[in-house]
């Protein structure tokens, strides 16, 4: 049951909805004749909606233009009916500058006088029932510009192709797209001829490769070493024909096949090959490239000197031991290393820039495989300014199995850096060199976690009962998990019996823990 | 005359060996990759084929696996810088190849081998 004021809240919705509706009703678009008048005059036409001109009855009749006018029944003249406003101002100026008479106009819907009250509610009823739709009214042409341009009749500009010019912005877009165009094509047109250019220097390429061969496995399999030796230059040339030598392409491809051959044969054939780079004078060629001003060429002519063990440019390949480029450098080392008579290493003392992981390890492949028959000289590393060489030194001595200087580099290992020291006993550890304990119980008590750490390893291996002294200190004044762990397994390694007193007496868990997990058969390598 | 197919994709090393085996007297076959020396075992016949292990479309163990399915009794020779590879090598002659040739190599000693192979 809807109690009262329910029922007082729906009927004060049912009234303002009434009255809302009411009100739209009865809404008028016009507060007076003047703002309906410049409706109208705004609108132009109304459908429907006409005027009519009225004359008094004594007035003396003056024909305007187009109006007819008729004598009226009550005595007044009518003009024809009209439908637009701007007929009437026109003509109203007209009769106004002719007559000397009040001159009037009545409203017309469909043909039927009517008063402004009611032409103005007529308008307004079209209005509401959406019949005609009000006009923007005209700016002012000052605010648009549409109409400001229409003071300014526009004069073609586009005679005689000159009309992109007329306009600014067309021009420049048409001048950018041009040029993007133009950029395309040279492109794609340079594009087209670096490829042509390239595929026909391929195939000229397998053509000298082709032509190449035969000659080559002449000389191979003809002759013997003091026979390429003894070739007459004409014989040389009938193999490989003067013209075709001052060509740089063929040049190129006869080195690279030679180099080629040299890596893929051994025997006597290498040196066949070498005899024969240097009797086509292709070593000048090497020579000329390692004198070059592009690093890539010069690169190349290293490979090349190494390739083909052409020791007589040594000095020009020393040049470039310290060049600010990694590859020449590194390649210049190699070359150097692999023709010397002795591994001298002496040029990596003054070496400026750090040595990279993969630059020693070149190296060290280098000289592992000459160490065994050639000199290797290599004290001064540990003298370099560079840390680098220094620790690069260091892992030489490992590596090549270099006890004699163990001794020298435990004396560096006083002053050494810690990364110097870590290396050091990485390398005492090694080669199983005792006597190292004073360094080795010091490096333990390091701060630095990575020392100490490699320290406690080769303790168990290589420690005493100072060392085993040190690690119980250690392991007592407490450390992180990681260091405790090296500290037992270095324990273990040194006194079983120690670490297993230790961790019968130990209170700490995380020790009994650790002691079961190197103990475990399973687990102790983990 | 004995037919020899070499299956090599290296022009200048497969022309050296088709040169030095031509002047002992074989006639040889030369074709670059796997595919071509399939179809060569099929259609030409050889004595005996000399293969590269890392050629084109089909590699040497797969050329092995058929010849020895198509031509049971042909004897192979490996050709190939694959030498230290273990792995490699015993799958060869696991295979049954007669030889194995690493690179670096001598084309005299590779001429040895064929001879008495062939013999």
């Amino acid at each position: 049951m809807k109690t009262a004021k329910q029922k007082l809240l729906g009927l004060l919705c049912v009234l303002m909805m009434g009255s809302q509706l009411s009100l739209a009703q009865e809404k008028t678009y016009f507060s007076d004749s003047v703002s309906f008048f410049d409706f109208l005059t705004n609108q132009e036409q109304v459908p429907g909606l006409g005027f009519r001109f009225i004359l008094p009855s004594d007035a003396k009749f003056v024909p305007a233009d187009t109006l007819i006018w008729k004598k009226w029944e009550s005595g007044f003249w009518l003009g024809t009916a009209l439908d637009s406003v701007s007929q009437i101002t026109q003509f109203q100026a007209q009769l106004d500058s002719s007559t000397s008479y009040i001159t009037r106009f009545e409203y017309l819907i469909y043909d039927k006088a009517v008063d402004l009250e009611a032409a103005s509610e007529f308008v307004s009823a079209l209005l509401r029932s959406n019949d005609i739709f009000p006009l923007e009214k005209a700016k002012s042409s000052s605010q648009e510009l549409v109409l400001l341009a229409q003071d300014f009749p526009f004069v073609p500009g586009f005679n005689i192709g000159f009309g992109y010019f007329s306009d600014f912005k067309i021009f420049m877009i048409s001048l950018i797209i041009s040029i993007f165009i133009l950029i395309a094509g040279s492109m794609i047109f340079f594009m087209i001829i670096f490829k042509s250019k390239r595929n026909r220097r391929e195939l000229l390429r397998k053509e000298i490769a082709k032509s190449i061969t035969t000659p080559l496995a002449e000389i191979l399999f003809n002759k013997t070493l003091a026979e390429v030796k003894s070739t007459s230059d004409e014989e040389l040339e009938s193999y490989f024909p003067r013209q075709h030598r001052d060509r740089k392409l063929y040049n190129e491809v006869l080195i690279e096949n030679i180099i080629s051959l040299n890596k893929k044969m051994k025997g006597d054939f290498k040196d066949k090959l070498k005899e024969l780079y240097k009797r086509l004078g292709l070593d000048k060629i090497s020579e000329s490239k390692v004198t070059s001003k592009k690093w890539d060429t010069v690169v190349s002519g290293l490979v090349q000197i190494n390739e083909m063990d052409l020791e007589q440019y040594l000095p020009l390949v020393k040049r470039h031991l310290n060049s600010s480029n990694f590859h020449i450098r590194t390649n210049a080392a190699a070359t150097l290393l692999n023709l010397s008579q002795e591994v001298d290493l002496s040029f990596l003392k003054n070496q400026k820039y750090p040595l990279s992981n993969w630059q020693q390890m070149n190296y060290l492949r280098i000289i592992k495989y000459l160490y065994p028959t050639r000199k290797l000289l290599m004290v001064e590393l540990f003298d370099s300014d560079n840390l680098s060489v220094r620790l690069f030194g260091y892992k030489l001595v490992r590596m090549v199995g270099r006890v004699d200087l163990v001794e020298k580099i435990g004396l560096i290992a006083d002053t050494a850096a810690d990364e110097e020291k870590v290396e050091i006993l990485k390398t005492i550890d090694s080669l199983g060199v005792p006597g190292y304990t004073n360094l080795i119980n010091l490096s333990m008590r390091s701060t630095n976690p990575k020392l100490s750490k490699q320290a406690i390893k080769v303790a168990g291996s290589l420690g005493d009962k100072s060392s085993e002294e040190v690690i119980l200190e250690l392991l007592k004044s407490g450390s992180n998990f990681q260091i405790k762990m090296a500290l037992m397994e270095g324990l273990k390694n040194l006194n079983l019996e120690s670490l297993e007193n230790l961790v019968v007496t130990s209170q700490d868990p995380e020790e009994k823990e650790i002691y079961n997990h190197l103990t475990d058969p399973l687990l102790s390598h983990v | 005359m004995k037919k020899i197919l070499i299956i090599e994709d290296d022009l200048l090393i497969s022309s050296l060996v088709e040169f030095r085996l031509k002047k002992d007297g074989f006639e040889t076959v030369l074709v670059k990759d796997g595919n071509a020396g399939v179809h060569a075992i099929n259609t030409q016949n050889p004595d005996l084929i000399i293969t590269d292990v890392m050629i084109p479309f089909k590699n040497g163990i797969e050329i092995i696996h058929h010849a020895r399915k198509e031509k049971p009794n042909i004897p192979i020779i490996v050709l190939s810088s694959l030498g230290e590879e273990e792995a490699v090598v015993l799958e060869a002659f696991n295979l049954g190849v007669s030889d194995f040739i690493p690179k670096p190599f001598n084309p005299n000693e590779l001429s040895i081998r064929v001879k008495r192979i062939l013999r």
